[in-house]
């Protein structure tokens, strides 16, 4: 016996149990906060789709237990109304989690309670942590938290999370928790409710494809509510056809909002013993928002903030940005000069080293993209944006949700299409991805810098500008386009939380803009450098006197054949080339026209010979410009769109229609153009 | 059933206080926006409602609401 003990005890030294605890809770109340507070990895606070796009998971050490942490998308409820919820509500029922924490928001309590009751629903163990206590006081609110925590069976930890208060307490609830059953939250139903939902589950029983240990009344509540997300878990047991036979013999109803009632009001009984409400008083936040969302102001402060916010991009990056075309420059040109076997010192210099510094160029306008944004969000101003733009976006059969996504395009439309996920209604989140990739990212940018700068002068900001331009209003006509044909009806509603301002912390916006551009640098060192590679090979080839990136190589041969596609357009096959590649991302445009024209190790350098050049003018420079603002963004759009949209099919048409769109803006505008007299 | 006559969330006044009566239209969208907090029998004041989104008040929540969504819940005054 005390040997057996003795190893026990070994074991537990060496191995630690592992908890798997989910992080739940409504948006704004403090999740990320809590989740870095007790992972130490550090994310963002805010309220806009995407602030748990991708699933965060963190570790934290407890005596003896190891407790993984995945922290949940922001949720009012587990409905799976939305992409949202529905990866809350998987999580909960496909990885069951041994203990959920909810995150509450103190001053908002009976409305947090509801997702408690759906926590409870799916008969997890639940533990609350009652956060922003020290807020209660000042809105002249008061919880009984001791009764509140009897009255639903739930343990309670008060905390303040931004100042690490509670964190020790919620270590001893987790622990203490983890070695109890807890009891299940009794939400009783009218009687006709219960009585079906005991038919159903006598139903369920008889299935041998469910499992044993399913929450079979949650299953049965879930059918009852209607709720079509739970089709698919039917279908996967294959008992879907069954189900809905055996169903439609209890003269099944839509109850979803008797059951929904039912919740409420247990929840007002509950909460009517225990809670005292403060006050609603007008805030500073509400004072600013009066001026930021003025009928006449709103809109001029929206575009100066978008203008501020271009100007310190590019104020901040043009140094850093010349910094590292010199230094890539030097370090291509040593390669090229010193090393002794020539095609390895082509490969080098003019392939890699060449290639990925045109791409790493744009790191800082980038980062600095993402930094801005960041603040924004932080702040709390960008739900005012979408609140802004609302009336507008309506117009083309959208509302303010769907703008954010839009303006998170500027930086990358990767993440701008990944933060749909919070839009409500199907049709309204498939338009939103579908014009996502007119708006203009910053992979583009590097393009109209250089060619508005070479052939426009003083007015390349301007031409610019007006790029940026025509991609919002394609993304809007493709808007009105696809309401009256594929996706016919009515935007959902418009409601949004409103989160309080507060001041944006530095430190979260230097992690934010480090998570989302060292994705941009690590493109840089896997497919565009392979990009980089493929284009030097076939400007090479085939071996042996022919000039490099001359008429005679394959990569010429690729050119002419696609050539007479391009040619009303006014390109010729060196900028076919540069667009084909550009499908995998559009920083290989410039990549790989500077390997084509030469001189292309800096900047400068391109510059300068694409001017001697003689093949490149203002004319065809600005459709080259038109056809990269328009056509498909690069490969990790269409990876990423198939994936959001769940469809090869919208995908291809997505790749199909803004290719063609591309090819018929810039036939527009070079034929016009050449009409107008401003051809070669 | 009172005398007092219902109006629509949109048509009330800044800074007044209101309390939520009903919701009309489709079963769906009504339980997405209940299931958000906003349900009958809670009391709200409107914060903002002058152009655009309305923006409400519900304890120390703020929420903004499309036009459209405004007119189809219906208040009445809170004495």
């Amino acid at each position: 016996m005390t040997i057996k003990t003795k190893n026990a005890k070994d074991i537990s030294k060496s191995s630690k149990i592992s908890i798997n605890i989910a992080l739940a809770g409504n948006p704004n109340t403090g999740k990320s906060t809590l989740f870095n507070a007790l992972t130490g990895l550090k994310q963002k606070i805010g309220n806009w789709p995407g602030v748990t796009v991708e699933k965060k998971e963190g570790k934290r050490s407890l005596h003896n237990f190891e407790l993984a942490i995945t922290d949940l998308p922001g949720t009012y409820s587990l409905s799976a109304s939305s992409l949202d919820e529905q990866i809350a509500r998987d999580f909960i029922v496909y990885n069951t989690p041994e203990i959920v924490v909810q995150i509450v928001d103190a001053s908002n309590l009976e409305r947090n309670l509801y997702l408690t009751a759906m926590l409870k629903e799916l008969g997890v163990r639940v533990i609350i942590a009652l956060n922003m206590m020290d807020l209660l006081e000042k809105n002249g609110s008061t919880i009984n938290v001791q009764k509140l925590s009897k009255e639903i069976g739930v343990p309670i930890v008060p905390m303040i999370a931004n100042k690490k208060i509670g964190i020790d307490n919620l270590e001893n609830a987790i622990e203490s928790v983890y070695r109890e059953d807890q009891k299940s939250m009794e939400i009783i139903y009218s009687k006709e409710i219960e009585e079906t939902l005991a038919k159903i589950q006598n139903m369920l029983v008889t299935i041998p494809s469910i499992p044993t240990n399913f929450n079979l009344r949650w299953l049965a509540i879930q059918i009852l509510q209607n709720n079509t997300e739970i089709l698919t878990l039917l279908e996967r047991w294959k008992v879907k056809d069954t189900v809905i036979g055996e169903l439609t013999s209890f003269g099944k109803e839509d109850y979803e909002a008797e059951i929904i009632d039912s919740k409420y009001e247990y929840i007002s009984k509950v909460t009517s013993k225990v809670w005292k409400k403060g006050e609603t008083k007008l805030t500073r936040s509400d004072l600013i928002d009066k001026v930021v969302t003025h009928k006449w102001l709103g809109i001029p402060i929206f575009l100066m903030v978008m203008w501020g916010s271009f100007q310190f991009v590019f104020a901040i990056s043009v140094p850093f940005m010349e910094l590292i075309d010199m230094l890539f420059g030097w370090l291509a040109g040593l390669l090229v000069n010193n090393i002794q076997i020539e095609w390895l010192g082509s490969l080098l210099g003019d392939g890699i080293v060449g290639g990925v510094g045109s791409v790493l160029i744009f790191v800082p306008p980038i980062f600095t993209m993402f930094f801005i944004l960041s603040i924004l969000e932080d702040s709390g101003y960008l739900a005012r944006a979408a609140f802004v733009m609302d009336k507008l976006m309506v117009k083309f059969g959208l509302h303010g949700h769907s703008f954010i996504p839009m303006l998170l395009g500027f930086g990358c439309n990767v993440p701008a299409i990944m933060s749909t996920r919070s839009l409500k209604d199907k049709k309204d989140r498939m338009i939103t991805i579908l014009i996502n990739p007119f708006i203009s990212c910053g992979a583009r940018m590097p393009v109209f810098i250089l060619f508005a700068g070479l052939f426009f002068g003083a007015s390349a900001g301007t031409v610019i500008f007006a790029l940026y331009v025509l991609g919002i209003v394609v993304a809007i006509l493709t808007a009105i386009l696809l309401r009256k044909t594929f996706f016919k009806g009515k935007a959902a509603p418009f409601i949004m939380e409103l989160p309080t301002y507060h001041s944006p912390k530095l430190k979260s916006a230097i992690i934010a803009m480090w998570d989302k551009g060292k994705m941009y640098l690590k493109k840089a060192g896997t497919i565009i450098l392979i990009g980089v590679i493929f284009v030097w090979f076939l400007a090479a080839m085939p071996f042996g006197g022919v000039e490099y990136g001359g008429p005679d190589t394959w990569l010429a041969a690729v050119g002419t054949f696609f050539e007479p596609i391009f040619k009303p357009l006014g390109f010729d096959w060196r900028i076919v080339v540069a667009l084909i590649v550009g499908f995998i991302a559009k920083e290989l445009v410039i990549g790989s026209l500077g390997t084509i024209v030469g001189g292309g190790e800096s900047e400068e350098g391109i510059k300068s010979a694409i001017l001697a050049d003689g093949g490149f003018y203002a004319l065809n420079s600005l459709s080259l410009m038109v056809f990269t603002l328009l056509y498909v963004p690069c490969a990790a759009v269409i990876g990423v769109m198939r994936k959001e949209t769940g469809s090869w099919k919208w995908t291809i048409f997505s790749i199909v229609y803004s290719t063609v769109v591309a090819w018929l803006f810039a036939f527009a505008v070079f034929q016009i153009g050449s009409l107008m007299g401003f051809g070669l | 059933m009172n005398n007092e006559i219902l109006v629509p969330l949109g048509f009330v006044s800044e800074g007044k206080k209101v309390r939520i009566v009903s919701i009309i239209g489709g079963s769906r969208i009504r339980n997405r926006i209940i299931e958000m907090g906003l349900r009958e029998g809670i009391d709200i004041t409107i914060i903002k409602n002058s152009f655009g989104p309305v923006i409400i008040a519900i304890g120390q929540t703020r929420f903004a609401l499309g036009r459209g969504i405004s007119f189809k819940i219906l208040t009445e005054s809170v004495n």
